[in-house]
């Protein structure tokens, strides 16, 4: 991989408890750096996902790992994981945008609170 | 007339929920039906065994990981990783002998009842729990089908894990109202290769918690902390003998270290005074070993027929007062406190009111839930510990989010979800 994103990479494990934490070396200052950067780092977690491991081991998932959500759960997974959010955070308040893939779900499954005639995220594309 | 469905194919077991649902007909969720007893009764039409799901899919011992059907026997688990020198690190117990049709003591040696899907959905734990965590923290991942009809998976088959939401820990302790499982994946550990439990008798249930407290936050590692009264110890064949209550400290790990770790406690004790005037002996071997299951498996308690059983958790500083504040003379009454008095068990006579167990619980001081009672007092007392408004609202939203139609045990923790 290494050589396929022209990059360099450095690799420190936690051996023992199964945690790798690539560390791919790139400078912003190059055009195009960041964007191989991030794909290399995307082909590194898919190849855990294949292996039978996931995303994350410590950090969670927040934005730069969102969207490789669908790497590991499918539709179903991941909307029964989105419906549990929706019960404790009914009008998507909490930190909209993380975690979750497709933002416009969040509010579209489980319980839309309409709230004085408003549904909440009105700006959200919806299905 | 009620129809047992006992698939064995994921794609069948949903086949069997979205029938449910396009019917509204609720399903009574079971693995081995060794826990049926515990909870509310569910009114349901048919049952929905998930004792189909059965065999280990996958085990590696040097990972530490087990993937199993969740209606695998708990008895053939424990088996396959007592050959690997390995266990169920949150010790799973066996109530089964409060629910047979007459109650007898459990039979030492005697296959474990209960599945390992079940074990995991009452997130059933043990006297290790205040050290190795309880069940939810063994439970890794799992495959299910949930109330809509849809499989879906959560967690994964990796310790460190923080991807998305952590499911396992939510239907931890669901009792089956949330999804059927199907497929379950467990934390194993090593099996200790020396247990010594340091025993001291004829302390009462304040100088009783002062120790099991005070080890508990030594640096001796301490994974089982219990005080029988005198009339519970003496059910017990391996401290029967002395014949007074008996507070016992468990510790575990390679002998020499077990040996110097007992001594360290036993000094620490005689240092803080808590010893004076008492006896003390050392147990090891297997009445040690029968003396932790007995603890965990109730086998001490009277169970009589008509005898209703709580559990209390409460934090344990407080466990000696409650248990004076509920007892209160009343000689009917017995209990025993374990997890360091973290966990309080008290046998009562049939129809002791809720209002007398929950009332002696501090405000925000633990929980109550009556554990063994018959069907129709199960049905007419909150079995569960009453919540509070916002968050009884929280938990109808999340069983809601699971299981909207509610076929899925309905009623079993709360009547309204």
């Amino acid at each position: 991989m290494s050589q396929k994103y022209g990059l360099r990479v450095t690799n420190v494990f936690h051996a023992g408890d199964g945690n790798l934490h690539p560390l791919i070396l790139y400078d912003a200052n190059v055009p195009g750096e960041l964007a191989r950067a991030e794909a290399f780092g995307a082909e590194i977690l898919a190849l855990c996902v294949e292996v039978g491991g996931v995303l994350t081991g410590e950090h969670g998932v927040g934005v730069e790992k969102r969207d490789l959500m669908g790497t590991m759960f499918d539709a179903d997974d991941l909307a029964q994981q989105m419906r549990v959010k929706s019960a404790f955070d009914p009008e998507g308040r909490l930190n909209p945008g993380k975690v979750f893939p497709q933002l416009h779900r969040c509010a579209e499954l489980g319980h839309l609170h309409v709230h004085r005639g408003q549904i909440p995220f009105p700006h959200l594309p919806r299905l | 007339m009620a129809t047992i469905f006992t698939p064995n194919r994921p794609e069948e077991l949903s086949e069997i929920l979205r029938w449910a649902v396009a019917n509204a007909t609720p399903l009574a969720v079971v693995g081995g039906g060794s826990k049926s007893g515990i909870g509310r009764p569910v009114s349901a039409e048919h049952v929905l065994s998930l004792a189909g799901f059965s065999g280990v899919s996958q085990y590696e011992p040097n990972e530490l990981v087990l993937t199993a059907g969740a209606g695998t026997p708990l008895a053939e688990i424990e088996a396959l990783l007592a050959e690997n020198g390995q266990m169920l690190a949150f010790e799973p117990p066996d109530h089964t002998h409060l629910f047979a049709a007459s109650a007898t003591a459990p039979i030492a040696g005697a296959a474990r009842a209960g599945t390992l899907g079940g074990v995991l959905a009452a997130n059933s734990s043990g006297p290790r729990r205040f050290l190795a965590g309880a069940a939810r923290d063994h439970f890794l991942g799992f495959r299910a089908v949930n109330g809509r009809g849809e499989a879906f998976k959560a967690g994964g088959r990796v310790v460190k894990n923080v991807t998305g939401f952590d499911l396992p820990k939510l239907l931890a302790g669901s009792w089956g109202t949330l999804a059927a499982l199907w497929e379950v994946t467990l934390k194993v550990m090593p099996v200790p290769e020396f247990s010594c439990a340091l025993l001291i008798f004829g302390l009462d249930d304040t100088g009783a918690s002062r120790v099991m407290r005070a080890a508990a936050a030594s640096a001796h590692v301490v994974s089982g902390a219990a005080h029988l009264p005198a009339r519970v110890a003496v059910r017990s064949a391996a401290v029967k003998a002395a014949g007074q209550s008996v507070t016992a400290l468990r510790v575990e790990g390679p002998e020499l270290s077990v040996r110097h770790r007992v001594a360290g406690l036993k000094a620490l004790l005689i240092g803080g005074g808590y010893l004076e005037g008492v006896d003390c002996d050392e147990l090891d071997g297997p009445a040690a070993l029968a003396l932790w299951r007995d603890i965990g498996d109730l086998a001490l308690l009277a169970a009589g027929d008509t005898r209703e059983i709580w559990r209390l958790s409460l934090p344990p500083a407080t466990a000696p007062a409650v248990v004076a504040h509920i007892v209160n003379g009343e000689p009917a009454v017995e209990w025993l406190q374990d997890q360091a008095g973290g966990t309080l068990w008290l046998s009562c006579p049939a129809g002791t009111p809720a209002e007398q167990i929950r009332g002696a619980l501090a405000p925000d001081g633990g929980h109550a839930t009556l554990w063994r009672a018959s069907a129709a007092r199960r049905a007419e007392v909150a079995v569960f510990q009453p919540q509070p408004p916002a968050l009884a609202a929280l938990t109808r939203r999340v069983k809601a989010s699971f299981d909207p139609r509610a076929v899925l045990n309905p009623g079993r923790m709360y009547s309204d979800s």
